[in-house]
């Protein structure tokens, strides 16, 4: 018995060691930006040197947080599963999505994106001060926003009407849980359009306006991804389905629920496509 | 449509951006429709407390120049109400002139200056 016990804790120290070791190395290689990777979110092949290390150091930072995010997210779900379930699960199932490695993975890149948004552009000192009285550019995928805003009110009111029902609290909280995912997102989409912008030179102004879009871009896709992965939980958990003769659609609808949330986190990724390469200018 | 502030003049930031988009207005650059950039935002561009410019947007619904639509934002109306003239900008130049004769600047460097900040702008 003492045995065992000490060999599980040993067991329990390789693990943490081993993937401490993973988060170092996924952190620093994941970080790591190509002159590929510049060409990409610059949409030029060869942007000048200044303009090229802004995008490094923009780009860099945003793998950097959401690398971390996404992993602490990750541990947060694995400590979970084996403290509650003495297992680890990724995708729905019988567990709450606390001990899901892809919920909270996805919810700790979110939040790792908002981090990484969350600068303010540094200006040198001077005792005049610019702006323009042009409106912020909005997001870039508002069609992306939308479609997520209504997934998760519908989570909401899914999750409402079997609590309602008498069918348990635990949709409900799964629905609370993907508004949170939400308005961490819409919160990283102000902070993306609202952040202050340079004025006095057009280049400037286009290297600022290429980052806002790609950030953009990406946080709706990791929204509508957070919102169907949240309807995807909500519709594992309706109740009386499984054993019906709707239980087949049921599977079916986790299964396509699962699979467009990888695809959309695939997308909402801060590098280029595989088979992107730069078009000569 | 750039508005600039000098936090070392003698009138307060809050006067000056309020004249400048009064400008603006009364020249037709902004027109009847347009919307003001949201409170936050212009306040984060321009390094101010957002009280500051609630203030100038309140000072310039007074004026009847812009309107308040809710959460729409601030519209601008019909700008001849606005109190500016062309003399302004003759009192500009004459401030510029006051200040290279004192620095010794003669007109082509004072002529070099002026273009540079058409350039900038």
């Amino acid at each position: 018995m003492t045995i065992g016990a000490g060999m599980g804790a040993l067991a329990a120290l390789l693990a943490l060691g081993i993937f401490l070791a993973a988060v170092i190395s996924l952190t620093v290689r994941g970080a790591q930006v190509t002159s590929r990777d510049v060409a990409w979110i610059a949409g030029a092949p060869e942007p000048s040197p200044a303009e090229a290390d802004v995008y490094s150091r923009y780009l860099q930072r945003h793998r950097t947080h959401r690398v971390v995010g996404g992993l602490l997210g990750a541990l947060f779900a694995i400590s979970v599963g084996t403290a509650w379930y003495g297992s680890v699960r990724i995708g729905v199932g019988s567990h709450s999505p606390l001990a899901d490695v892809l919920f909270c993975g996805l919810g700790g890149v979110l939040v790792g994106a908002l981090s990484a948004e969350s600068f303010r552009l540094s200006e040198p000192p001077s005792t005049t001060v610019s702006a323009s009285l042009a409106e912020h550019a909005g997001a870039s995928r508002p069609d992306l926003i939308w479609v997520a805003r209504g997934i998760s009110v519908a989570s909401l009111l899914g999750g409402g009407l079997i609590a309602a029902t008498g069918h348990g609290l635990a949709p409900l909280c799964i629905a609370i849980g993907g508004l949170i995912a939400t308005l961490v997102a819409e919160a990283t989409q102000s902070a993306i359009s609202g952040r202050r912008r340079p004025i006095l030179s057009s280049r400037a102004q286009v290297v600022d306006l290429q980052m806002r879009s790609f950030a953009s871009t990406s946080v709706a896709l990791l929204q509508l991804a957070s919102a169907v992965l949240t309807a995807t939980w909500i519709v594992s958990r309706v109740p009386g389905v499984d054993t019906g003769p709707l239980a087949p659609i049921q599977v079916f609808v986790e299964i396509a629920g699962l699979a467009i949330t990888v695809v959309l986190l695939h997308r909402a990724s801060p590098r280029p496509p595989r088979k992107w390469i730069a078009e000569p200018s | 449509m750039i508005v600039h502030l000098d936090t070392r003049s003698p009138v307060p930031v809050f006067e000056q951006l309020r004249t400048q988009i009064e400008r603006l207005i009364a020249s037709g650059q902004l027109r009847p429709g347009t919307k003001l950039p949201p409170i936050r935002h212009l306040a984060t561009d321009l390094g101010l407390a957002r009280a500051t410019v609630n203030k100038v947007y309140d000072a310039l619904a007074r004026d009847g120049l812009v309107e308040t639509a809710g959460r729409h934002g601030t519209i601008v109306l019909d700008g001849s109400k606005a109190n500016t003239t062309a003399t302004d900008l003759s009192a500009a130049a004459d401030t510029m002139v006051v200040i290279a004769h004192q620095l010794g600047i003669g007109p082509a460097a004072a002529h070099q200056a002026l273009d540079e900040a058409l350039n900038r702008l």
